[in-house]
């Protein structure tokens, strides 16, 4: 047993030991997806041009996923409908889900993106595809460094980080509502946290 | 009788308040500023990550949190499995099938609480709590389990770990499923959840049935006999949940009946004689919850719960045939608990409240009988236990969370319990976390717990006249707990902790003519865990645990029968086409004897479990092969009862499925 224990500590070191691989993968949390699923709709609000990029009066969602995640996306989908079953206010709330090859469906314009956990350069290649001035959420907030808006912090109160660089190159403008209670993301000088 | 009045009164009151607040709730909300409407939903959220414990490295506690996915995916199929995989938890089973959890080498015996959606499940009697083990994880969201202390929230018991099953059907989401499975020792079971939002109800139902003949090759029994340990098994729950914005009701009844395994004398039944021991239990509870003015909350529960168990089984052979034992025992528990949270001073959360409760002996009966014979008992006394009356316990406790800035939170509890029938324990808690920054960050604890003892402990009874109260008090605790969590990112979380408990007092059972309980050693045990999870590819991630512990004796013994290394590595890979194949390795290192035990270690094992699943559409289907190499795993027989321990299961396969309606 002693030799078990001794091959584990080594395999145990070994691993611990690993220099940082340059890929992350998806962990996904459902409850993490409950609380973006509580916020995104609420995050178009804060877009002070929200207005222009509603689908009609409905504030339309697309969430970006890899065919693994999928499951993890209708679950999402469905807390959002469940949570805005009545929309906000008189503003209906609507949810489709894509899946990261799908880029040419990104011609139709939503109201908000959200990007679930994928390989870096495949949100990079997917954000080109994003229409001017909408917001891209993203689950992982390591995945702003890719020119996403906005993501969550969670530590003991939830804050949202939001990348002021994109926002300002994709002439999005937030409410200061917003952006006084946010951690801002500065893509020249990123905190430690979130960059690979 | 006035605590049933008092009672009743209380649920009128909860009731009061409900339809008040139901009435509160169908109204349309204000027209709100869009800064309104995202605050609020940030304090939603916040409240969601603490009820979910997403934000449990930022908070004043060592705590694993398993969830049913991953669970499923070690092809994990009950509570008593799932808690193999918490960092310093042992699994043990006791000659008569009774299984235990061995928290940071402390034998659970009392010492470990479990609740079922905050609702706590353990019995007086004994303090037990191994009747919710056999809980099948399709029922389950998540399991929260605190290492370590924590009798200044959850009260008597929990001295080295508290569990708490957060169940499907209370998850105001929740969703409907029929589910099934089967493994290769023929222990089936099947079962479904359904959840439902009416108007401002959220409605949701579960239930499962699970039988088994089980039998593990064993011997030489204490008689030097060869044969099968009789696992048998059969077992079901029913549950329901409705709840709105401030009213929460939930009922649960659950049954189980079990073999008794290797013998309670330890001889190995012939054929399976009696029914083995069958546990009824039941709660339901009342809680209501409503905010009186911003910063400002109110909490109410009041419940009511039973536990009955009925013992008929074969205990040893005789000269004129095999004795058998019959008992019948029940206890009811009703109970009361207010409280009101303080959060209008931004830098405090401060919490206090009151519980009653009032614990009732309903009947007991205990007999030796020869086989045959089950009118003619061969002992004087016809009971287990004889209580001086109820146990009535009244609680007061008071907790604080201070954000003292943005770096440092401090946490401080305090409990003072008053028992009609034992002492009046105080337990206390000041932690502290200190979050160098959003990556690093460390905690220390002190935590003083108790545990009263059972109505076994005070005043048992057989064999003999044993209506003399022991003369017991409460065992105490103490714990000093330092340690760090290092969170690169979502994929990467590296924690450690050091810990020490002295637990004064303890209570023994001593063997003899007369078998009873008496009071005085004290244990130390020095311990260390680490925990690392890591998402090292797209698709491939590796969750790994290691716990050591150094138990001593007031002799400076070390304890026997602990393991003093665990390990557990989890290795999970998702190919392209969505199957998710885990690899699990499970390391036990020895385990020493008793000094009057003459055998020598009992060796300890590597064990791997393979698990293939793959979800289609609304079906997720899952297999798994346990102890794929057929390792020799056994746990730790005293001496003079079976020299080779008691064997565990071999390779196993074990096949599930679940069907989202």
């Amino acid at each position: 047993m002693k030799t078990f224990c001794r091959i584990f500590t080594v395999l145990f070191l070994f691993i611990l030991l690993l220099p940082t691989p340059l890929v992350r993968a998806a962990g996904l949390s459902d409850d993490l997806l409950r609380i973006h699923a509580n916020l995104l709709p609420k995050t178009v609000l804060m877009d002070y041009n929200f207005e222009q990029k509603l689908d009609g009066r409905t504030i339309l969602i697309d969430i970006i996923c890899r065919k693994s995640n999928w499951y993890y996306a209708q679950k999402l989908k469905q807390y959002i409908l469940e949570k805005y079953v009545n929309g906000i206010g008189d503003l209906p709330v609507e949810v489709q889900i894509r899946d990261y090859a799908d880029t040419a469906l990104l011609q139709k314009p939503a109201s908000l993106y959200y990007f679930l956990s994928a390989a870096p350069e495949q949100i990079r290649q997917t954000l080109k595809y994003v229409p001017d001035n909408r917001l891209v959420f993203v689950y992982d907030p390591q995945s702003l460094q890719y020119g996403a808006h906005i993501g969550l912090h969670i530590g003991r109160h939830i804050k949202p980080v939001i990348n002021v660089d994109a926002l300002k190159a994709d002439n999005i403008t937030l409410r200061p509502a917003l952006v006084k209670i946010s951690d801002l993301y500065y893509q020249n000088n990123p905190p430690a946290e979130l960059v690979n | 009788m006035k605590k049933t009045y008092f009672l009743i009164a209380y649920l009128c009151f909860i009731f009061f308040f409900a339809r008040s607040s139901f009435a509160d709730s169908q109204k349309t909300p204000s027209t709100s500023s869009f800064s309104d409407i995202f605050q609020t939903g940030l304090e939603e959220t916040t409240d969601i990550a603490t009820k979910t414990k997403l934000n449990v490295d930022d908070m004043p506690a060592f705590v694993t949190i398993l969830y049913q996915e991953d669970l499923l995916r070690n092809g994990i199929s009950t509570l008593f499995d799932a808690l193999s995989l918490v960092p310093g938890v042992e699994l043990f089973t006791e000659s008569t099938g009774v299984h235990q959890v061995i928290f940071r080498g402390v034998k659970e015996k009392g010492k470990v609480k479990l609740m079922l959606d905050g609702i706590d499940i353990s019995n007086t009697y004994r303090g037990s709590i191994y009747f919710y083990y056999d809980f099948p994880i399709e029922l389950i969201k998540r399991i929260e389990v605190i290492r370590g202390p924590g009798s200044e929230l959850y009260g008597s018991g929990a001295m080295s770990g508290v569990i708490n099953i957060v169940t499907k059907i209370s998850d105001s989401l929740g969703t409907s499923q029929l589910f099934g499975s089967i493994d290769t020792y023929g222990i089936y079971k099947s079962g479904m959840l359904y959840s439902q939002t009416i108007n401002a109800w959220h409605l949701g139902g579960d239930g499962y049935y699970t039988k088994g003949n089980k039998g593990i090759d064993a011997g030489p029994d204490k008689a030097g006999d060869f044969g099968q340990s009789n696992e048998d098994s059969q077992d079901y729950s029913l549950g329901m949940v409705a709840e709105n914005n401030h009213l929460t009701l939930s009922l649960r009844l659950k049954q189980s009946q079990n073999g008794v395994a290797f013998g309670g004398k330890n001889y190995l039944e012939d054929n399976n004689e009696g029914n083995g021991l069958i546990v009824r239990t039941f709660f339901s509870e009342a809680a209501y919850k409503n905010t009186f003015f911003s910063g400002l909350e109110y909490n109410a529960k009041a419940g009511y719960s039973s536990y009955a168990q009925e013992i008929d089984s074969f205990v040893s052979p005789g000269p004129t045939g095999n004795f058998f034992s019959y008992g019948n025992y029940k206890e009811d528990n009703l109970y009361a608990e207010a409280s009101l949270t303080v959060s209008r001073y931004t830098d405090h959360i401060l919490t206090t409240g009151v519980r009653f409760e009032d614990i009732q002996e309903k009947y007991n009966i205990f007999s030796m009988y020869l086989e045959g014979n089950p009118q003619t008992s061969l002992i004087p006394s016809n009971t287990t236990i004889e209580p001086d009356g109820p146990r009535l316990v009244t609680s007061l406790y008071l907790n604080d969370q201070y954000a003292y800035n943005n770096s440092i939170d401090f946490s401080f509890g305090l409990r003072q319990d008053f028992d009609s029938d034992a002492d009046n324990p105080l337990s206390s808690r000041l932690g502290m976390v200190y979050r160098q920054n959003s990556r690093l960050s460390y905690k220390a604890l002190y935590s003083h717990a108790y545990r009263v003892p059972s109505w076994i402990e005070m005043y048992l009874a057989v064999p003999g006249p044993f209506t003399e109260k022991n003369n017991l008090s409460s065992e105490q605790s103490d714990t000093v707990e330092l340690g760090a969590v290092y969170k690169k990112s979502l994929h990467y979380r590296l924690g450690g902790n050091i810990y020490c408990t002295w637990i004064h007092d303890l209570i023994e059972y001593h063997r003899s003519a007369h078998s009873t309980y008496s009071q005085g050693g004290k244990n130390r045990y020095l311990g260390a865990e680490i925990t690392w999870k890591y998402n090292f590819s797209e698709n491939t991630d590796i969750d790994t645990n290691m716990a050591y512990v150094y138990a001593t004796d007031s002799d400076n013994n070390e304890l026997p029968d602990i393991a003093d290394w665990l390990a557990n590595i989890t290795f999970s890979h998702i190919f392209t086409n969505g199957l998710i194949s885990t690899t699990r390795l499970q390391l036990i290192s020895q385990r020493k004897r008793a000094q009057d035990d003459p055998r020598s270690a009992l060796d300890g094992y590597a064990v791997v479990d393979q698990t293939l699943s793959y979800r289609y559409k609304k079906v997720n289907l899952i297999a798994s092969v346990k102890n794929l190499f057929d390792t020799d795993v056994r746990y730790p027989a005293p001496a003079d009862t079976y020299i080779d321990d008691y064997p565990r299961d071999g390779r196993t396969a074990l096949f599930m499925i679940s069907w989202d309606l």
